[in-house]
């Protein structure tokens, strides 16, 4: 028995050590990427002149599909601050996702809403459409209103790919705040290749909390005063600046944030849209889209903006950010699994190779790893088997490396966008850095352990009936 | 004081409790080590036990009532099995001991007090007999100096003292002002020299004993007023037991019996760690190794010892030493049969030690540190790389904290201080512009700046205010601009390496009209960056107002969308003449024929709607979409029957183009065409643009989808209401 536990533990601590290699290798290369990236993009940014897309025809059409549940509190700002968005050619499709409260009334009545007798096709599959409203008032001309049976977010966009009449679509939330110049911004990188499709572009999402919003416009940027939203603005912050840029850079970003991203509508229908079984649906479709582009042999690129284009307000409670991170591992596990095709699969290139892998062994797996690791400390603790020296010295160096990461992207987001302008404020995420990983990490593993568990176990896929309030944002 | 060690009372003490040895070969820290392998490696075919004591998997082999019998069988292992490093370990109660110390011998009934303790100081030893006036003289010694011969050795002492204190006094003076580096103090039981005590300096507080060796007189126990049994630990403030020996075999009771076990006391002053060291041969007098030991003093360093027999010359080169394992305790060398709290790793046993002894004295904090928290795999180098990665952390972050806060101060100081200089500047320029009265005296301060800081943001003013003047004014800007020879410094950036200065430049020179820079921009079209092209080109159009397209013929690398985007709209700002976009349909550079049929569309050349028909089959997708939606949108009737005949060869995405650009065509010679298509089994999406095109034939048309809107057929229902709807 003795002997077994020797082997046991040869072989744990040699696979959590060359897992935890590669993890840290990894990161590292990713920041190291995503700053010669950030660097490259912003000095090439700063002799762009966006307005040349407001006066050309030969820009690409897009609609925005802004799919809404009870929404009621926010829907007409968020509605008015989308049709003021800067761009030449374009349309908004509000989808109402069989709402509860009476956001359609008052959408309604705000935009002066009639039913037409709008075809809508049925391209991709989504639920019965109960009425296409459009506005009487010419000037809301752009606005397309579909109301829907209930069928969750994927349904809601499905039917809006369905109505819009545009090239390109962009899927957003509709609680969310875009940029005014978000589209302008998302549009041009569909204009940069001639030897590619860019088939999808994604943008930085931003924490909302405590920022000064005045009809569905952002004010003021402040850092969030609630600790919950302030540890994510350090997250976002990372897993933006740091992580998607350097994937984009690579050609192998697997994901674009469900709460803003513009596609090829064409692409996207060839692919059945999106699959509305799953929580994940944001990831699943680029996922889609990308394998119809390898297994067609069609030259592509998925893009990535590193401008802040979209605030979010993200969770302040532990039951709220709980169930979002479940929902997320779930959709993440959910992907995977069904285009577990393409792992380690050469006939995808570096999305079978790299990115795929990347998603496999660290975004699912390192949660898991974590949790088995401190349970097998734990265990060895007790057994009277740590070298308790050692372990302070593994410990001071994962801190000392999460600390510097963090760091890092406060830097990168410093000497880039330099958004919290205040000196409070860049304090404040340092402190943050700081205690993140102590107090803030641990919940998340929680979480994304509960995500496996109610995936693997309870067999939980969908949002859940009380999961549609305020989609998540990723 | 001594204390006298019995060798019947010991075996009767030992039968009494239940004491056994043991032969420990190997052992590990916190991890077990497979039996298996123990029993491969060294070729044991006896039970090997397991004990886990003070954090260490210990193994060992054997079982002998008789301490003497397990010296035997290790020293059987370690020729016959490589056990090197094996040692006798004391099971009692079947337990096994914490070395000598639970042995217990101040309780043991043969204990008895003997004869005096006096110490000396050894200065000399010799194979040959040397005259002790001689040495006295040579050694500029006046102490009176005594002789001894054991194993045909010449031994010279000086002093007599029973005091440890006073020999330490002399030996001392010995070794710091007589300069005898070699003296040492040796201990003497009544006028038998029993052993000796190590070398001690000012900072060495490390204490160590080997046994007496062979001499001719009766071996002796020694004993302090307080004996006591080892304990490994630091500071031990009272004397010590350290040696346990070989009992006689004709022991006498109440006699000292021949080669008695001895036990040395250690000076109880400042001990921090006290080494057992028993050594049977030596007990005999048979080998006379030195042993050089590292334990650490009360300062935290480390020192090394090389105990020796009192020779001077022929010293052996086997000398081992022994690293302190992480509690600070040493590890026993492989003469080493005592028990300690560690056990021997072979890696930590080193031969000729004196040089890496001096070199280990001479580690650092970091290396002592390491070598405290290695353990099996745990090698150095990785706790080493650990260290220094974390370190590096530190040092990393506190410097992208502190680039944190320095960018923020040094943004803000420079975004003052420019702002400080455009607004001086902004005044000057204002006054030469547009102040008559002032305006030589603006100029002359505007063109005795100087700095390449201040020029730079003196040229940003200009391409601001260039943005917004004309006329007169304008022409006015740019005199300043060529007077202050500002087109050289922007040349200059022209060919510098990075790119985004070689932009800014283009820029400048684009607006100020330095039309000598064209020659130099146009290099830049084959530019692998494609913001260099892109500005290259706008350049270009600006510079060269009689033919300003003219660099689309030379354009080698892709015409980028973006590109032909701002292409475009410079030609929207400018009053050039729109050219004849025909002439460039004929390029191989496809992307600039995609932008010559964009632009016939744009400008409406409906007099190239002909020339873009061959399109229609063209095998680049953009270029056949593109002409399809140009034939549209020129309202070009005569291309439908092509589109017709194409219509069934083409994928869906054209079919829809098609319709739609029959919806700008409003021929009605479509009809029969549209007909087919909504009796089809089309795709509703299909359905509904062709049913759009019928609409937009006229009256004819809508008659036609009014039959429609009869017919059972659910789908082209939905689709004649949505066409008749006005409000879609």
């Amino acid at each position: 028995m003795g002997n077994l536990f020797s082997v046991f533990q040869f072989f744990v601590e040699r696979i959590i050590f060359g897992y935890s290699v590669i993890i840290i290798s990894a990161y590292v290369i990713l920041a190291i990427v995503s700053a010669f990236s950030l660097l490259r993009y912003i000095q090439k940014n700063s002799f762009v002149d966006y307005n040349v897309i407001l006066s050309s025809p030969l820009v690409p059409t897009v609609s925005i599909i802004a799919p809404a549940f009870n929404e009621s509190k926010t829907i007409v700002e968020n509605i008015r601050a989308l049709l003021s968005l800067y761009y030449h050619n374009y349309e908004v499709v509000v989808v109402n996702d069989g709402s509860t409260d009476n956001s359609m009334d008052l959408i309604v009545k705000a935009y002066d809403l009639e039913l037409v007798d709008f075809a809508i096709g049925n391209r991709i599959e989504c639920e019965q459409i109960r009425g296409i409203y459009k506005s009487r008032n010419r000037s809301f001309d752009k606005l397309i209103v579909v109301d829907k049976v209930n069928g969750g977010k994927a349904d809601s966009l499905n039917a809006g790919i369905n109505a819009a009449t545009k090239d390109y679509f962009v899927a957003i939330d509709v609680d969310s705040i875009i940029q005014s110049d978000a589209l302008l911004k998302l549009a041009k990188p569909f204009m940069e290749f001639s030897d590619k499709k860019v088939i999808a572009t994604g943008g930085v999402i931003r924490i909302a909390n405590s920022c000064i919003i005045e009809d569905g416009q952002l004010v003021e940027v402040n850092l969030p005063k609630k600790f919950l939203p302030r540890m994510q603005v350090l997250e976002y912050t990372r897993a933006f600046l740091m992580g998607r840029m350097a994937w984009s850079t690579l050609d192998g970003l697997l994901i674009i944030s469900g709460a803003l991203g513009m596609f090829n509508r064409e692409i996207a229908i060839k692919c059945g849209g999106y699959f509305a079984k799953t929580v994940g649906e944001d990831m699943e479709l680029v996922v889609r889209m990308r394998r119809y582009m390898c297994e067609n042999n069609f030259p592509y690129k998925v893009a990535y903006i590193p401008d802040p284009l979209c605030w979010t307000e993200a969770p302040e409670s532990l039951r709220v950010l709980g169930r979002q991170r479940n929902r997320w591992t779930r959709g993440n596990i959910d992907t995977l699994f069904i285009h577990r095709k393409i792992f380690f699969n050469p006939k995808y290139g570096l999305m079978g190779m790299l990115s795929y892998p990347f998603w496999f062994f660290i975004e699912w797996l390192s949660p898991i790893v974590e949790a088995f690791g401190l349970l097998y400390f734990v265990l060895s603790a007790l057994m009277g088997q740590v070298n308790w020296s050692f372990f302070f010295i593994i410990l001071g160096f994962v801190y000392a490396f999460a600390l510097t990461f963090s760091t890092y992207s406060i830097l990168f987001e410093e000497l880039t966008y330099h958004r919290y302008r205040k000196k409070r404020e860049i304090l404040r995420m340092l402190i943050a850095a700081w205690i993140e990983p102590i107090i803030y990490h641990p919940f998340i593993v929680y979480y994304s352990l509960k995500g496996n568990f109610d995936f693997f176990i309870n067999k939980k896929t969908g949002w859940g009936q009380m999961e549609r309030k305020g989609f998540g944002k990723r | 004081m001594f204390i006298s060690y019995q060798y019947s009372g010991l075996k009767y003490y030992l039968k009494a409790n239940n004491i056994t040895y043991r032969v420990q070969i190997s052992a590990a820290y916190q991890n077990k080590i497979p039996i298996e392998s123990l029993v491969k490696r060294f070729s044991i075919e006896e039970s090997i036990r397991e004990d886990y004591h003070k954090g260490w998997f210990k193994y060992s082999i054997g079982n002998f009532p008789d301490y003497y019998d397990a010296r035997g069988y290790r020293d059987k292992l370690i020729a016959n099995n490589k056990t090197y490093g094996a040692f006798v370990v004391l099971i009692k109660d079947d337990i096994r001991m914490d070395g000598m110390d639970t042995v217990q011998p101040q309780t043991a009934p043969t204990l008895q007090t003997m004869q005096k303790v006096s110490y000396r100081i050894q200065i000399k030893a010799s194979n040959n007999q040397i005259s002790v006036a001689d040495l006295k003289t040579q050694l500029a010694i006046a102490e009176e100096i005594t002789e001894e011969k054991i194993n045909n050795w010449y031994k010279y002492t000086i002093g007599n003292f029973e005091n440890y204190d006073d020999a330490k006094n002399l030996f001392h003076r010995v070794i710091n002002i007589d300069k005898i580096n070699d003296a040492f103090i040796v201990t003497y039981y009544g006028n038998k020299r029993v052993g000796y005590q190590p070398i001690e300096k000012k900072t060495t507080v490390f204490k160590e004993v080997v046994s007496t060796s062979k001499i001719e007189q009766k071996p002796v126990v020694k004993a302090t007023p307080k004996p006591r049994v080892i304990q490994q630990k630091k500071t031990v403030q009272q004397p010590q037991i350290v040696e346990k020996q070989k009992p006689a075999e004709k022991a006498k009771p109440a006699e000292i019996p021949k080669q008695e076990p001895v036990a040395e006391i250690i000076e109880p002053s400042s001990v921090d760690i006290i080494l057992f060291h028993i050594n049977s041969d030596r007990l005999k007098g048979t080998t006379k190794k030195p042993l050089t030991v590292i334990s650490e003093n009360e300062t935290g360093e480390y020192e090394s010892q090389k105990i020796a027999e009192n020779e001077t010359k022929k010293e052996p080169e086997n000398i081992e030493y022994i690293e302190p394992d992480q509690n600070n305790q040493p590890i026993l060398s492989q003469e080493t049969d005592v028990e300690s709290n560690t056990s021997y790793q072979s890696n930590y046993v080193y031969s000729d030690t004196s040089k890496s002894a001096r070199e280990y004295r001479n580690r650092n904090f970091l290396s002592k540190f390491v070598d405290k928290i290695r353990f099996n795999s745990k090698k150095s180098f990785f706790i080493w790389l650990l260290l220094i990665l974390i370190i590096y952390f530190i040092v990393n972050l506190i410097v992208v904290i502190t680039i944190v806060f320095i960018s923020r101060v040094r943004k803000i100081r420079k975004e003052r201080k420019i702002k400080k200089i455009e607004d001086e500047f902004q005044l000057l320029l204002a006054e030469f512009l547009f102040d008559t009265n002032n305006e030589r005296e603006a100029y002359n301060k505007l063109r005795s700046t100087s700095g390449s800081f201040k020029r730079n943001i003196l040229v940003d003013e200009l391409m601001k205010l260039c943005v917004d003047l004309s006329g007169e004014v304008l022409e006015k800007l740019k005199e300043l601009y060529f007077a202050m020879e500002l087109n050289k410094d922007s040349l200059s950036r022209l060919k510098d390496n990075r790119w985004f200065v070689k932009v800014k430049a283009c820029r400048e020179l684009t607006r100020m009209k330095a039309y000598e820079a064209k020659k130099e921009i146009e290099k830049l079209l084959d530019s692998k960056n494609e913001i260099l092209r892109a500005e290259a080109q706008m350049a270009l159009i600006e510079l060269s107002e009689e033919n300003p397209y003219y660099f689309l013929e030379k354009l080698t690398k892709p015409f980028l969308p973006w590109e032909q985007l701002n292409v475009h709209v410079m030609m929207q700002r400018n009053s050039y003449e729109i050219p004849d976009f025909s002439k460039w349909l004929m390029l191989e550079n496809e992307t600039v024929v995609l932008f010559a049929i964009e632009m016939i569309r744009v400008y409406r050349q409906i007099m190239n709607a002909p020339k873009i028909i061959k399109f229609f089959k063209h095998p680049n997708p953009m270029l056949k979409e593109a002409a399809i939606i140009t034939a549209g949108e020129l309202g070009y009737v005569e291309v439908v029957p092509e589109m017709i005949k194409i219509y069934n060869e083409v994928e869906d995405e054209f079919k829809v183009l098609i319709l739609r650009s029959m919806q700008k065509l409003a021929d009605d010679t479509n009809k029969n065409f549209l007909r087919n298509i909504l009796e089809s089994s089309a795709a509703q999406y299909i359905k509904l643009d062709a049913a759009k095109a019928m609409f937009a034939i006229g009256i004819k048309g809508q008659i036609e989808l009014k039959r429609y809107s009869q017919t059972d057929d659910a789908e082209l229902n939905a689709i004649i209401k949505h066409v008749f709807d006005e409000r879609i």
